[in-house]
């Protein structure tokens, strides 16, 4: 199955591959291995493939952090080196992964929402504010989790289609279709998003 | 970033007709002081020019090296020196930065003239791709690094007064023109606004071959036309008494002219300095193309613009060792601005304003112009010698990128930003 995951992967970087691929960021992306698979990784998830993305995540290939296996410790603050700071990214997929597609039970949320909370301690990016508001919506916490939201929607940092998918099942009328409608604009896969209300 | 560019100062060939027999300080070491030194870090200058006395920057913040080494065949990444049909692939693609001016030499430049190029960088070299970029530098630190780099003047007079101490004999200037075009000077060098300038056959003599070796007589000639000044500014860059010397004895990339002795240097550096000048044409800044009616997908606008150019600079530390390029890392002197337009996603988490809140590039300013497309339009303001104020001009060292490309941009946002 890995060796599946593996081909799909190198077919996916093949078709992300920069046109101007002779730079170090270009080549770095396209040779190295590490990058290459966190590369794919996040294409897949794009796609909503998360039983795949899953299986391109290695368990304990890179990195000391050990972070791969689910812990309920917070993740360090300095990383060490390079190594880590790939495992931190597949650490990060690998919980999103779980969060969306894992079916996790009411303690793996609270975990999911206590990782995010501490990634969102150390690098106060709209990625990991997004991504906790929807464990917070799985937790019930729609209040927290709207605001949030709300926050990056204001300030046009939604860093993802999913994002606009959760605030529209947290709100109603104008907002509500607005979140519907651009969610469907900027979701490659546009089943994720919820319909937009109909206007009376 | 990307890279990025850039071409500070230096090069060429000048002098006004001093005799010849003045020693120049061309010759002369270029010593930095350790207060000067600290503004060539802050300004990360060894990112694209050799400065003496400074560690050139690591490959992989260096604006130029990978290309240099992927030309010279040794190139390699951790894992080992990559195969040679992949280095010849990569050689293909490789247009420009390639060759950056050395600052060995600039110390025969005028000192007020490296701190207005500092202040208020403008394309010398035409055949240079790469430019000096904007720095956000202070009066005094431009003042200070140009006190560095020329640390002795013969003179100094302004920009505006006339270079030349004494007014050179017609028949001296006559022979310069005359051995400019015996000497075929106009394959490498422009000289815009004198009757010799010959736009046609200066491209004709650009040398294309991807595929020239590094050390090749090749190489050494397109390196010299890459960086070969336009001659317009050779009046006002260069002192007074080193335009001759240079001709005669040139360093960096201008090659020893076979034949040029004291004499034919005087009468060219005579002819450089006083022939007379047509004004200076500014091209109106261009207007911006409406938007599309058509889709446009992030995948185009992202093979198109943000992979093509943009991401050499604003990428993300995972995909370039800690280091997601001056555009997203800091550099030149630049705070980090944590703008990563390698993905999807790093574009939408937009950018750190200068209190460090993250802000959308996608924004409208208060003329409804999104804040990415005002700073692709700004570097075309500033291509013709002016600036924006607030909006820097992107990409940074580099010329501006087409119309169709920041239509694409634009048009992409006003659709909502399509994935």
């Amino acid at each position: 199955m890995r060796t599946l995951a593996a081909v799909f992967g190198a077919l996916l970087i093949t078709s992300l591959s920069p046109r101007a691929e002779a730079c170090i960021n270009a080549v770095e992306v396209t040779r190295h291995e590490a990058l290459a698979r966190i590369f794919a990784v996040d294409a897949a998830m794009h796609l909503e493939q998360y039983w795949f993305a899953n299986l391109m995540i290695p368990v304990g290939k890179y990195g000391n952090v050990g972070f791969l296996a689910i812990t309920d410790e917070p993740p360090p603050r300095e990383l060490r080196d390079e190594s880590d700071l790939f495992e931190m990214r597949l650490v990060d997929a690998q919980r999103v992964i779980e969060m969306r597609w894992g079916e996790p039970d009411e303690a793996d949320v609270i975990r999911l929402e206590r990782y995010f909370g501490w990634r969102l301690e150390s690098d106060a990016s709209p990625r990991f504010t997004a991504w906790r508001a929807e464990a917070l919506v799985l937790l019930g916490s729609t209040d927290a989790a709207r605001e949030l939201l709300r926050g990056l929607e204001s300030r046009d940092l939604m860093p993802e289609a999913h994002a606009y998918a959760t605030l529209a099942t947290l709100t109603t009328g104008a907002e509500q279709r607005r979140a519907a409608q651009t969610c469907r604009v900027r979701a490659l896969v546009k089943t994720i998003c919820p319909p937009a209300p109909t206007t009376i | 970033m990307r890279w990025l560019a850039i071409a500070l100062l230096i090069a060429a060939c000048d002098r006004p007709p001093s005799p010849p027999s003045v020693a120049p300080p061309v010759d002369a070491p270029l010593t930095i002081s350790s207060s000067a030194r600290t503004l060539v870090e802050k300004f990360e200058c060894t990112r694209c020019h050799d400065v003496p006395g400074v560690e050139p920057a690591v490959r992989d913040k260096h604006c130029f090296r990978c290309h240099q080494q992927i030309h010279a065949g040794t190139f390699a990444l951790d894992q080992g020196p990559l195969e040679p049909a992949t280095l010849d692939r990569w050689r293909g693609h490789i247009q420009s930065m390639r060759s950056a001016p050395s600052l060995v030499a600039a110390t025969r430049l005028r000192r007020a003239w490296v701190t207005q190029f500092l202040l208020h960088p403008h394309d010398v070299r035409p055949g240079s791709i790469a430019q000096m970029p904007r720095l956000a530098i202070t009066d005094a630190e431009a003042a200070q690094l140009a006190a560095a780099l020329v640390p002795i003047e013969t003179s100094e007079p302004s920009p505006d007064e006339a270079p030349a101490t004494s007014e050179p004999a017609p028949d001296e200037v006559a022979r310069g023109e005359a051995l400019f075009r015996q000497l075929a000077c106009g394959r490498c060098h422009r000289f815009t606004g004198a009757s010799v300038d010959d736009p046609a056959r200066h491209a004709a003599a650009r040398l294309t071959d991807p595929q020239r070796r590094v050390g090749s007589e090749v190489e050494q000639q397109a390196i010299a036309w890459t960086l070969a000044p336009d001659l317009r500014f050779a009046r006002e860059r260069v002192q007074p008494g080193q335009l001759a010397a240079w001709i005669e004895r040139p360093g960096g990339a201008m090659p020893v002219i076979a034949g040029v002795g004291p004499r034919e240097a005087a009468a060219l550096a005579a002819y450089i300095a006083t022939t007379p000048l047509a004004p200076a044409t500014k091209p109106p800044v261009p207007t911006r193309l409406p938007v599309l009616e058509r889709e446009v997908t992030y995948a185009e606008v992202s093979t198109k613009v943000f992979r093509e150019v943009c991401w050499h600079c604003h990428a993300v530390p995972d995909f370039a060792r800690g280091d997601g390029g001056p555009g997203n890392s800091g550099g030149f002197g630049f705070r980090p601005r944590g703008l990563d337009l390698s993905s999807f996603t790093g574009l939408a988490e937009g950018s750190f304003d200068d209190t460090g809140e993250r802000r959308s590039i996608f924004a409208k300013l208060p003329d409804g112009t999104p804040r990415v497309v005002a700073h692709l339009m700004a570097r075309h303001v500033e291509a013709v010698g002016g600036s924006v104020d607030g909006i820097r001009g992107m990409p940074l060292g580099l010329p501006p990128l087409s119309l169709a490309q920041i239509q694409l941009v634009e048009s992409w946002v006003a659709q909502g930003r399509p994935q």
